[in-house]
């Protein structure tokens, strides 16, 4: 387990040197939170509406305020490495070391999360204190403590995702340029900038099947406050399930895809 | 000089710069075909942006409630205004974003020995059209769609005036949002202010009639990023006060005047690289 | 043609200490240095001639020729090109010369050279039977025809410079200022290159400013070579006329059959080297007969050369002595 420790430092060093690349990226974060804010403000507030959508206006004001910062948290990155690993040869030094490459991988990720993680959480804190103050809506310990639990979950989950489509380089030597467009539209899909629940009834029952919604907005709606225990504890049910299976898959994507690299000379 | 060879050098000058214009852009498509790769995964990036935006639109049409005191159809047009605008703009947003690494490695050196307009062959120097293809065609469909829907009247003055302040935005567009480039000529790394302007773009993903007074009167007349994609929905609602309608067409030609003094500040502060 | 007067040019930098302690305390007080790149540097090229420009490395040949392109402004001093003050930029002046930097380029890198030169066409305003013209005779001089429509990053170093120096003159400048335009070639390459200068200028009397890292691109180029060392000129003049003011000295080798005292050769002059039977010497020239037929008679001479000092060398002593 200590090489693992070594790689997870290593990443943490890594992002800690990359702080002020990620501090503007908050940025980019903020304002998109401003724009749904304004939006959702005018939605609800106006004379005489009543939305029916799954949302309470104070539930909604906590999710803008909280999804944008959550997708930021659990995206991927490291596909691009292995990609670079693949397609420049640079695998083979994994493979000559004795670690398993998925775990370092892993470990790695887990590492360059950490300043972000810090980040990020508290800027969650503030914001949702703050909302939670100017709404009147108390934040229950126990949906805290769902939340984050689900957030590792929802971490491990999209790195799993991610690992899985990283594998696709394989067989397509280069995709690096699609991999901004996949993570663009797996935020969108993950409710990452809209609840998937808000676009109809096959939408919603189709997301919540899909391992996507598991990573931002299923954690996000806990925090909201707007799922019940129940629904709580089946969701975090299907995140371990589909971890479980992506892990599976990627074992077997990597198996594969390994055999044809190691066919083709390296 | 009588005022006929004036006029006729005036044309000369203004056609050997259209000319100018062409060759960049024909020579930015020669050389992006060479990376035919990278223009496609350029298109696809883009359409996955334009999923951001139109799920906007999916957001306001699902609401199905007037916002700001815009029905759904309406706003409409303004996201498609928004979507459009980005695809202008990303024309020449490789060019803005180059300008730094210019700056910093000095290829500059080669382009102020020209008997060309610097600024010119700086703004149109790398031009792509792999961003505007997905975006103009969306935001033309969202427009008409809308101003078809919405019932609003197609007559001459109405087009027009559409056209006329969707040509103010590219030009308020140009000058407001090449200033923040130019700030490379004094910082070390301008990319954090260069992000912050990307995301302040984004702000007219929605019409400005949702924010809050303070904020619009902010977008309208200090940092004027709410013309550009709001006015010409407005004027087609009729929306605009006399002095909106003369501010919208001014506040283009201020910017431009402005920009063109910081610019020629810029060069003067320039000191090459390398040696 | 081109008169430069005191002409400086100071850079403005910063010190920083390295780390995050170094980089905040760096937000409140920035330490700041100058650095004079050019120091008060005057000279005069008439008409027609060509010059060379040669210094070390950050000497400063770079950025003079960069202030009389007009692409930096001077700290201080003047400079008329053509009658024109170089850092005003009027266009009128920018269609008189034309610059090229070993280090930089104008070329489309992923299109032809011959995009890049009729965009050069449309950027000059010239006509397209000229520009024809032009085209047949450079590339035939250069020896590029074949490679017109070929892509620029598919050509080799040596036929990219070529390229450049084509582009350069597409609008037939009076005035061709080259900065290092010989740097990183193969020999046959420089050559090449230093031939075509040559015959170019003696068909179209263009007044040329050179700069080389290479001896013999100003050897054989240029009668008249101003060294730059430190920002200043510290010298001007002819290469073969260097070593006269040099002090005007001679270098003698002898080889003795039997190794040679170091005690007896110190009179004579300074000893360069000695390596067992094999010494050299630097005499004065008027002492040469004298000295020589001394040593002859006082040493077991086997052999005996006398020689100039190569150029490199009074070069480099310039270098080293201010």
């Amino acid at each position: 387990m200590n090489k693992y420790r070594c790689i997870f430092q290593m990443g943490l060093e890594y992002a800690l040197e990359y702080r002020f690349d990620f501090l503007f990226s908050m940025i980019s974060c903020i304002f998109p939170i401003i724009i749904q804010f304004f939006l959702w403000s005018a939605i609800y507030l106006q004379p005489g509406a009543s939305i029916d959508n799954g949302y309470t206006y104070e539930q909604m004001i906590l999710y803008t305020l909280t999804a944008g910062f959550v997708s930021k948290l659990v995206i991927g990155g490291f596909e691009y490495e292995i990609n670079e690993d693949i397609k420049n040869g640079g695998l083979n030094k994994y493979l000559i070391r004795p670690v398993h490459y998925m775990r370092y991988y892993f470990f790695s990720f887990l590492g360059k999360k950490v300043p972000s993680a810090v980040i990020l959480l508290s800027a969650v804190a503030i914001t949702t204190g703050v909302a939670g103050i100017a709404l009147k809506t108390a934040i229950s310990p126990v949906h805290i403590l769902f939340f984050l639990v689900s957030l590792v979950l929802a971490l491990i989950l999209n790195f799993c995702l991610m690992f899985c489509i990283a594998m696709y380089s394989f067989w397509v030597t280069d995709v690096s340029k699609l991999f901004g467009t996949i993570s663009i539209v797996l935020v969108v899909l993950s409710g990452g900038v809209f609840p998937m629940d808000l676009f109809g009834n096959v939408v919603r029952t189709v997301s919540h099947i899909l391992p996507f919604c598991y990573t931002t907005q299923f954690p996000t709606d806990i925090l909201t406050g707007r799922l019940s225990q129940n629904a709580i504890v089946s969701g975090i049910a299907i995140q371990l399930l589909w971890i479980v299976l992506l892990v599976f898959i990627g074992s077997l994507l990597w198996k594969k895809g390994l055999k044809r690299f190691i066919s083709a000379g390296g | 000089m009588n005022v006929k060879t004036y006029f006729s050098k005036l044309l000369h000058r203004f056609t050997r710069y259209f000319r100018l214009l062409f060759l960049f852009a024909k020579f930015s498509l020669m050389a992006q075909a060479e990376y035919r790769l990278n223009f496609f995964s350029g298109v696809t990036v883009e359409c996955g942006y334009l999923l951001v935006k139109l799920s906007y639109v999916a957001v306001v049409t699902m609401a199905g409630v007037n916002i700001g005191g815009l029905s759904p159809d309406e706003i409409v047009i303004f996201i498609g205004t928004y979507i459009l605008m980005t695809g202008i703009y990303m024309v020449v947003y490789p060019s803005f974003s180059s300008l730094s690494q210019k700056v910093r490695e000095g290829s500059l050196d080669m382009l102020i020995v020209k008997p060309v307009s610097l600024q010119f062959m700086l703004s149109f120097q790398n031009i792509d059209f792999s961003m505007l293809i997905p975006n103009a065609a969306a935001g033309i469909i969202l427009i008409v769609t809308g101003w078809y829907q919405a019932g609003l009247p197609v007559t001459l003055v109405s087009v027009s005036g559409f056209i006329l302040f969707l040509l103010s935005g590219v030009f308020l567009t140009y000058s407001l949002f090449l200033l923040p480039h130019l700030l490379c000529f004094w910082l070390v790394s301008n990319r954090g202010i260069a992000e912050i302007t990307a995301a302040v773009w984004d702000f007219n993903n929605m019409p400005q009639l949702i924010y809050g007074k303070w904020m619009q009167r902010l977008g309208t007349f200090i940092l004027p990023v709410f013309i550009i994609t709001n006015f010409p929905g407005l004027f087609l609602l009729d929306r605009l006060t006399p002095f909106l309608l003369f501010w919208g067409l001014a506040a283009p030609v201020l910017f431009f005047i402005l920009c063109r003094l910081v610019f020629s500040r810029a060069v003067k502060h320039y000191t090459s690289a390398g040696g | 043609m081109i008169q430069v007067e005191h002409l400086t040019r100071n850079f403005e930098y910063y010190t920083k200490a390295t780390g995050l302690k170094g980089s905040v305390k760096n937000l409140f007080h920035r330490e700041k240095l100058i650095k004079e790149a050019v120091k008060d540097v005057s000279f005069c090229v008439e008409k027609g001639e060509i010059i060379g420009l040669l210094g070390p490395n950050g000497a400063g040949k770079t950025t003079t020729l960069k202030m009389l392109s007009g692409i930096l402004f001077p700290s201080s001093g003047s400079a008329r090109v053509d009658g024109f003050i170089p850092w005003e930029r009027k266009d009128e002046f920018k269609r008189k010369f034309s610059i090229v930097m070993g280090q930089k380029n104008q070329l489309w890198w992923d299109l032809p050279a011959c995009d890049s030169f009729y965009l050069n066409k449309c950027i000059f305003d010239i006509s397209d039977g000229e520009y024809r013209r032009t085209i047949s005779e450079l590339s035939e001089l250069l020896d590029v025809k074949d490679l017109l429509n070929v892509q620029v990053r598919r050509l080799s170093l040596g036929e990219r410079m070529k390229m450049e120096i084509l582009a350069a003159l597409i609008h037939r400048p009076e005035i061709l200022f080259l900065d290092e335009p010989t740097i990183g070639l193969d020999l046959i390459s420089q050559q090449k290159i230093r031939e075509f200068l040559r015959s170019y200028r003696e068909e179209h009397h263009t007044t040329i400013i050179l700069t080389s890292h290479y001896m013999k691109d100003i050897e054989e180029l240029c009668p008249r070579t101003v060294i730059i060392n430190h920002g200043q000129v510290v010298y001007d003049g002819g290469l073969l006329e260097m070593n006269r003011v040099m002090g005007d000295k001679k270098r003698l080798t002898i080889k003795t059959s039997a190794p040679i005292d170091p005690s007896c050769l110190a009179p004579f002059g300074t000893v360069c080297s000695l390596n067992g039977c094999q010494a050299t010497l630097e005499i004065a020239r008027n002492n040469l007969t004298q000295v020589s037929s001394r040593l002859l008679s006082l040493l077991p001479v086997e052999d005996f050369t006398v020689t100039d000092i190569p150029i490199e060398e009074s070069v480099a002593l310039f270098y080293q002595n201010r």
